[in-house]
C-alpha cells in the first residue's frame, strides 16, 4: 500500500505541473485529486488546496513578474474585492454540507474543461474601457472569491478570462496579473481555516513540497509542449474528475 | 498607463528567496512526516505560519513602492486589505 504522504506529494506535483503550464492555481487539480485519489472528505481537502495556492502564487508571479507580466496596481485593487469574497466563502464552508460543495466544485470543474477547449493563445485585439469595466471584474471577483473560499480553487480560472475578455489586458499579463491575486486571497481564506482549525498540517506538508518542486517544471515544460495537445487530456481528466466528484452526491441527492 | 512604473525588483528578490526558503523547510518537514520522527513542535503548522507571513510581507512591500511612486490610492488599497484580514482574525479570536 502506498503510504499516504507520498500521494500527498504526488497531488502536489500534479497540481504544480497542469497549474504551471496552464497558468492556473492548481486547486481545480487539487481538490478533486485529493478527494478521489486520497480518499480525503472535501472538508479536508479545501483547506489544503487554498493554502496550498497561496505556494503556488508565490513561485510563479514571480516568473510573470521577471517578464513584466504583471499589472500590480490592478492586482492590488481587485484582490481586495476577492479576498471580501474569501473570507466570505471560507466562512461559510462549516455550515454548508459537502455533498453542495462537491456539486458547486463539478459545476466549476465542467466550466473549466469547456473554457480550456475553447480559449485561444492569440491576444485580445478589441478595444476596451479599462475603468469602465473595472467595476464589473470587482463585483465577479467578490463572487470569485466566495467560490475560492467554498470549494478550495484559487480563482484563476475565472479571474484570467476576466482579465482578458473585460479589462482587456493581454492573456499572458491576465495570467501574472491573476497568479499574484490569488495568492492574497488564498491567504485570507487561510487564515479563517487557520483560526477554525480546519487545515490537516500533514497534508498540506506533502502538497506544498510536490507544488514547490513542480510549479516551476511546468511552466517550462508548457512553453515545449504542444498546447493543443494537452488542453486536449486535461479535459478529458477535468470531465472524468466532475463524473467522479458528481456520482456520489447526486446519488445520495436522488 | 501614464503613471510611473513600480520597481519590481525587491518583491522579485523577496519571492525568489522565500521560494529556496520554503523549498528547503518543507523538504526537511516531508522527511520528517516519512520516517516518522516527532518533533515538541508542528513543523506543518509553523510551515503554514511562515508561509502567510511572507504573504504579508509581500502585501506591505508592495504597498511601500507605490507610496514611493506617490500612488496613495493604492497604498490605501492594499493596506485596506491587510486592515479587513486584521479585522477577520480578531473577531475569530473575540
Amino acid at each position: 500500500m502506498i503510504p499516504p504522504m507520498f500521494i500527498y506529494v504526488l497531488c502536489g506535483l500534479t497540481a504544480g505541473m497542469l497549474g504551471g503550464y496552464l497558468g492556473l492555481g492548481g486547486g481545480i487539480i487539487m481538490v478533486p485529486f485529493l478527494t478521489i485519489a486520497a480518499g480525503l472528505d472535501i472538508k479536508v481537502a479545501v483547506p489544503v488546496s487554498v493554502t496550498a495556492t497561496v505556494v503556488t502564487s508565490i513561485a510563479s508571479s514571480n516568473e510573470y513578474l521577471k517578464k513584466g507580466m504583471v499589472d500590480l496596481e490592478l492586482s492590488i485593487i481587485l484582490a481586495l474585492f476577492m479576498v471580501i469574497g474569501t473570507i466570505t466563502g471560507s466562512s461559510l464552508s462549516p455550515y454548508i454540507p459537502s455533498e453542495y460543495i462537491q456539486m458547486v466544485l463539478t459545476i466549476v470543474v465542467l466550466y473549466t474543461a469547456v473554457s480550456l477547449l475553447k480559449s485561444k493563445n492569440n491576444v485580445s485585439k478589441q478595444i476596451v474601457d479599462r475603468n469602465k469595466n473595472i467595476m464589473l471584474a470587482a463585483i465577479i471577483a467578490i463572487f470569485t472569491g466566495v467560490l475560492s473560499g467554498l470549494v478550495g480553487i484559487g480563482g484563476g480560472v475565472i479571474i484570467v478570462p476576466v482579465l482578458y475578455l473585460l479589462i482587456g489586458l493581454p492573456l499572458s499579463t491576465s495570467r501574472g496579473t491573476s497568479s499574484l491575486m490569488i495568492g492574497f486571497s488564498a491567504s485570507a481564506a487561510s487564515i479563517v481555516y487557520f483560526l477554525n482549525d480546519q487545515i490537516d498540517f500533514q497534508i498540506v506538508t506533502g502538497v506544498i513540497i510536490g507544488i514547490i518542486i513542480d510549479g516551476k517544471l511546468g511552466g517550462k515544460l508548457g512553453a515545449i509542449a504542444k498546447p493543443k495537445i494537452v488542453k486536449i487530456i486535461f479535459f478529458i481528466v477535468l470531465v472524468y474528475v466532475a463524473i467522479k466528484l458528481a456520482y456520489k452526491p447526486l446519488m445520495d441527492i436522488l | 498607463m501614464n503613471e510611473p512604473a513600480i520597481d519590481s525588483t525587491l518583491l522579485i528578490k523577496l519571492q525568489t528567496y522565500s521560494w529556496y526558503f520554503l523549498l528547503i523547510y518543507f523538504i526537511v518537514a516531508v522527511c520528517l512526516y516519512i520516517v516518522g520522527i516527532q518533533l515538541p513542535v508542528n513543523l506543518g503548522m509553523i510551515g503554514v505560519l511562515i508561509v502567510l507571513g511572507l504573504t504579508l510581507i509581500k502585501l506591505i512591500l508592495i504597498a511601500e513602492q507605490f507610496r514611493k511612486i506617490k500612488q496613495i490610492r493604492i497604498t490605501y488599497i492594499a493596506y485596506g486589505l491587510l486592515l479587513i484580514v486584521s479585522i477577520t482574525i480578531l473577531l475569530r479570536l473575540l
